[in-house]
């Protein structure tokens, strides 16, 4: 589609500059590619063969995209007619899914197997899936942008009803079909606006004909409201949140984990793309309306989640919370804040999806087991489970020396340094009303329980995903320096961002 | 290689910690008798290498955050000051955790390891303490020192006067944290650095009323861990845990933390003049108020730990007065001593069932002779008898505080100093008498008691011989003899010079007249007709025959000091109480129907729109919607707000 865009503007489209574009986005193209390869064997097959072996491709593809992610770093640029850029911000979203991409894959194997699921199908959506965040993470114009959010959401629509048997998966598909939808509309919409006031979809050229009157332009405004529902939408932020408990509860697990990072992490990345680098002379207009949903979120996460008794809803509206605490980041805007925006996501996929992962792991050949009674003793069930759940319900409670103390850290600091402090006074409240409920969980992690409970047998792959996620959960905290300076390089340099 | 010494010396008793937590409970009880003392030992014997090569320096092994002007680095702080300290406190800690294999031998196995892990938790917290180059680390140090101190004293969690005792600790420490965060924060916003190199570096150019700010929260830290009054009341307390853990934490090592941070903060105190005399005080005070309270104590470790917050002032005199090396001194010894008693204590308490009343005991002399002679030998180092180590620390710093000139608040401190000095004599020969001379108690739990093993025994001697031949390493309290001490700490804390010409003459007649305080206690607490024939019974007849307890004569003064001053009430009339009442009239007026209502409110929302999960086509999706779209027409109000303000 990109490829057709392209040839109405110019005929002259050299094969040197087709390789040169396709360099730029070849993390994309490696996951596509896997996809492509995945799909056919599928149908070729014997049916025994499919799981292991499409697991096979699309690790494979994954790691081939996140190796040329990393070649592409501060070597990128834009390509197909700006309508992708490679710059080091896009890069490190790119490095980010892929390497969530694997982990998905890692802990998903051995559930599908339990729960008798078609596996070949969920990896050619997984793989679709983060087709759809990569190219939201390079998409340099509106429309790519639409179409990665597209991309992505479909295939997470379709991965939400994955339990065909399950009452309750089908539910959740359908609800996010039509909250989704409606939210897409809100984007698309608000998209348009911007387009009729600027006349270019292009996000540099759209930061370049903002002028001293465009803050009183209504439809720049309306387009922002617009898009910035349809964001808020997706990072499930409140008063937009209402689809998140009810998908996350339904849908399969490993889904719920994958979704959990990956689509708030690709929201951001079109938040900050749009709105930090596309509108930065509106930055007093969007902030506004970001504060008020960040707030907005804070408050209703953080309370709606200790009413919960189900871990995956408790974690859905800790999701909520924590969309809050990144939108202060965004907010405050500069390299500062775009750094721990970057940082704190980072942290936010080793120890959410850490939690999930385990969850994962306790799901039995009959559905998921998500009653926060369902974590009574883990500790002695498996110790490693036990210690690395307390490790990352304390690392999202923002305790140090976790991870998650130091992205919120990082995200405060920005918002007090540029100016926000009555929303980082909000956000440090709320963290403690959150130690109430993720202290919950740990609290039945450590509760002893009978003998007679047999232990729990972790799987290989899962296993050491978990392990991974839970070592870096502790070590990027102790020693943040190596992460913080990946993301301080992978700020979009906007100059005059945010708030005093 | 030298940057890599302070890692090793946190890095054994930490990786023992992690060891006894993971499996200790599963282990042989052997492996977690090696481990256990094991991870202090070699600490020990890296601290020792530090020492022997004198491996100084301010290493800085990574950034850990960086944000503005905030920057933390991970820097460790191997000076004279550090390195005195981890010798105190891993040479010590290595004797009493060896001890402690003996003393806690009839714990259950889960219990066991746990005990030896928290014990390498605290050995690791202190000295990170003691090493760490930035307020940051100091106070990760100082919290977790109070943590294993918090799970230490309420090691028999199933006792619920332990878990009273554990929690009251905690909250005491937690004010005093309250402090020392605070006061990091003054000189961060004053200086805009947080290693100590350079804030030390910018404290001259300061205002001196934002120091003497800092320098007053740093001491609400440091009373409250050393227990100086106003903060005292938990260390009694704090007697409930294990005899080991009060050996460690509540006499050698943690409470002295108060006398640390005042020494390391000297460039900070220098200046803040008025903070630095408010410490000499609050010791002077808090010496002689604990050593009055200690004459009615009837628990021979109460007596212990108020002779312990007694001494602890001392220190506090000294530092306050600007003697560093000599409240060093004074802490070291403190440690010998200290140790010595406890771990004597711990072993007659052993011997009689874990009584701990000492007006039950009576005649153990006879019984448990090692142990009494070296319960005998920190009694004499407490009194401050020539030539025990106590008497050469104690004497100097009181020597010190006589003869610093143009000091009033020094004077005075020496006066208070030199009273307490008396009653420690008498306590300490009260609390001799009662327990191990005179004929066995009838109220006795145990009339044959065993002496304690000999992995009991040893570490005590070695205390015992420390605590006899410790004091020749400084003699300067007769003005005269060695320095090893001032010489050692001087680079760190500089030297105090005071001439005081009279040293001799003070230093033996406050000895002589403590010791013969102790005597005295002799006739009031031994009954006449368990005393020994001889020369006392002469000297009893001459005076009187048997003088009615002091107490009998002032009833209301006895009360007072047994009821410990009437801290504890008016604590609990001043905070516990009214915080009491505001949470009682709180739940009621406020938490249950405004809060639980709106939780449970919202919880009701949730489990309705959660309960009802089962169709699509049942109206929440309608009801998500106009949420949605609620919150949209919201959020457009507010643009139109801004847009038409700007």
């Amino acid at each position: 589609m990109v490829l057709i865009a392209a040839a109405t503007y110019s005929v002259s489209y050299s094969a040197d500059q087709a390789w040169s574009d396709l360099q730029q986005v070849s993390p994309i193209a490696a996951v596509v590619v896997a996809l492509l390869v995945a799909m056919v064997l599928d149908l070729v097959l014997p049916r025994r063969a499919q799981g292991p072996v499409s697991a096979a491709i699309t690790v494979i593809g994954l790691l081939a995209s996140l190796v040329a992610a990393l070649l592409l770093i501060d070597r990128g640029h834009t390509a197909y007619y700006q309508f992708a850029v490679a710059d080091n911000f896009a890069v490190f979203f790119d490095v980010l899914f892929a390497v969530l991409g694997i982990l998905a894959v890692a802990v998903s194997h051995a559930y599908l197997a339990r729960r008798n699921f078609l596996q070949a199908e969920f990896y050619v959506l997984l793989l679709a899936a983060t087709a759809g965040q990569m190219v939201i993470a390079q998409a340099n114009s509106l429309v790519s942008i639409f179409l990665g959010l597209e991309l992505l959401s479909i295939a997470l629509y379709v991965m939400s009803g994955f339990a065909r048997q399950d009452f309750r998966s089908q539910e959740a598909a359908v609800k996010y079909l039509l909250m989704g939808g409606f939210a897409s509309a809100f984007v698309l919409y608000g998209m348009a606006l911007v387009y009729g006031a600027t006349g270019t979809t292009l996000i540099p050229a759209i930061a370049k004909s903002l002028g001293p009157g465009s803050s009183t332009n209504a439809l720049l405004l309306l387009g922002i409201l617009l898009m910035g529902v349809g964001f808020a939408f997706k990072v499930s932020a409140a008063p937009f949140q209402m689809w998140t408990p009810d998908v996350y509860e339904g849908a399969p697990m490993p889904v719920t984990a994958f979704m959990s990072v990956g689509t708030k992490a690709a929201a951001f990345a079109m938040i900050v793309r749009v709105f930090a680098t596309g509108l930065p002379g509106l930055s007093g207009e969007w902030a506004a309306l970001l504060a008020f949903v960040a707030a907005a979120s804070m408050i209703v996460g953080n309370l709606a989640a200790i009413a919960q008794s189900s871990v995956k809803r408790l974690l859905a509206y800790s999701g909520i919370a924590q969309a809050g605490y990144v939108l202060v980041g965004v907010i405050a805007g500069g390299a500062d804040g775009q750094a721990s925006v970057l940082f704190y996501l980072a942290a936010y996929l080793v120890m959410n999806f850490g939690a999930f992962a385990i969850m994962v792991v306790l799901a039995g050949p009959d559905g998921d087991r998500d009653r926060i009674g369902d974590l009574d003793g883990l500790v002695y069930r498996n110790p490693v489970l036990g210690v690395l759940m307390t490790v990352f319900m304390l690392s999202l409670a923002g305790f140090p020396p976790s991870v998650g103390f130091m992205g919120k850290f990082f995200l405060f600091a920005a918002g007090v340094h540029h100016g926000f402090t009555w929303l980082v006074v909000l956000a440090v409240l709320m963290s403690v009303v959150s130690v109430y409920y993720y202290f919950r969980v740990v609290i039945h992690i450590w509760t002893p329980v009978e003998a007679a409970e047999r232990r729990l047998r972790l799987p290989a792959a899962a296993g050491l995903a978990i392990v991974a996620a839970g070592v870096l959960s502790v070590a990027l905290g102790i020693v943040p320096a190596a992460l913080f300076g990946l993301a301080q390089a992978g700020a979009v340099p906007v100059a005059g961002l945010g708030g005093g | 290689m030298s940057a890599a010494l302070p890692l090793l010396i946190l890095g054994f008793p930490i990786v023992g910690a992690v060891l006894l937590a993971g499996r200790g409970w599963r282990w042989p009880r052997t492996l977690t008798k090696l481990v256990g003392p094991g991870a202090v030992w070699l600490s020990f014997l890296v601290v020792l290498a530090a020492f022997y090569t004198s491996s100084y320096g301010d290493f800085t092994y990574w950034r850990w955050i960086k944000s503005g002007p905030f920057d933390v680095p991970m820097n460790l702080q191997l000076d004279h000051l550090s390195l005195f300290m981890c010798l105190v406190i891993t040479g010590v800690g290595a004797l009493i955790t060896t001890y402690a294999v003996g003393y806690m031998g009839h714990e259950d196995d889960p219990s066991y390891a746990r005990f030896f892990c928290y014990m390498d938790v605290f050995v690791f917290s202190m000295l990170l303490l003691v090493l760490a180059g930035n307020f940051v680390f100091l106070i990760v140090g100082w919290a977790g020192v109070g943590l294993s101190s918090y799970l230490l004293i309420g090691f028999y969690y199933w006792r619920p006067s332990a878990v009273v005792a554990a929690r009251k600790a905690f909250v005491m420490n937690v004010v005093g944290d309250v402090g020392m965060i605070l006061g990091t924060f003054v000189l961060f916003f004053q200086v805009h650095a947080t290693t100590y190199s350079a804030v030390f570096k910018a404290i001259p150019r300061q205002d001196s009323g934002a120091l003497e700010l800092a320098a007053f929260l740093f001491l609400v830290g440091a009373i409250a861990k050393s227990a100086q009054i106003p903060l005292h009341t938990w260390l009694p307390d704090a007697m409930e845990g294990p005899t080991p853990v009060s050996a460690l934490i509540h006499a050698a090592t943690m409470v002295t933390a108060g006398v640390y941070l005042v020494g390391r903060l000297h460039p900070l105190y220098d200046v803040a003049i008025y903070a630095h005399a408010a410490v000499a005080l609050i010791g002077a005070v808090s010496a002689l108020v604990a050593a009055s309270i200690a004459i009615v104590q009837t628990d021979i470790k109460r007596v212990l730990a108020y002779s312990t917050m007694s001494q602890i002032g001392y220190m506090f005199v000294a530092v306050g007065i600007g003697a560093y090396s000599a409240a060093f001194f004074h802490l070291l010894a403190h440690a010998f001593f200290k140790a010595l008693l406890f771990m004597s204590a711990g072993n007659v308490i052993h011997a009689m069932d874990d009584n701990q009343d000492m007006r039950v005991y009576g005649g153990l002399w006879r019984q448990l002779r090692p142990t009494s002679i070296s319960f005998l030998v920190g009694s004499l180092a407490l009194v401050g008898v020539i030539p025990f180590v106590g008497f050469w620390s104690k004497e100097l710093i009181l020597g010190s505080a006589f003869s610093a000139g143009g000091n009033p608040v020094a004077v005075y401190a020496w006066g208070i100093g030199f009273l307490t000095a008396l009653l420690t004599g008498f306590y300490t020969g009260r609390m001799w008498w009662l327990a191990f001379w005179g004929q066995p108690s009838e109220r006795r739990p145990v009339a044959h008691p065993h002496e304690a093993p000999r992995v009991m025994l040893v570490p005590v001697i070695v205390l015992a011989v420390l605590s006899t031949v410790g004091g020749f390493i400084q003699t300067t309290a007769l003005g005269l003899g060695p320095h090893l001490v001032d010489d050692f700490l001087a680079p760190a804390v500089g030297v105090f010079k005071a001439e005081n010409p009279f040293a001799l003459v003070l230093g033996i007649t406050t000895m002589l007249l403590a010791a013969l305080l102790f005597l005295t206690a002799y006739l009031f607490y031994v009954p006449l007709g368990e005393r020994v024939a001889g020369f006392w019974d002469r000297l009893a007849e001459v005076s009187v025959s048997h003088p009615r307890p002091w107490s009998a004569r002032f009833p209301r003064l006895q009360l007072l000091l047994e009821r410990k001053l009437y801290f504890d009430e008016l604590y609990d009339a001043v905070f516990v109480r009214p915080l009491d009442w505001l949470a009682v009239e709180g739940e009621r007026f406020f938490d249950v129907p405004v809060v639980e209502g709106s939780l449970s409110g919202v919880a009701t929302l949730v489990q309705d729109s959660a309960g009802g999960l089962s169709w699509v086509e049942n109206g929440f999706f309608r009801r998500y919607a106009l949420v949605f779209m609620g919150g949209a027409v919201l959020a457009g109000l507010l643009l139109v707000f801004i847009a038409s303000r700007g």
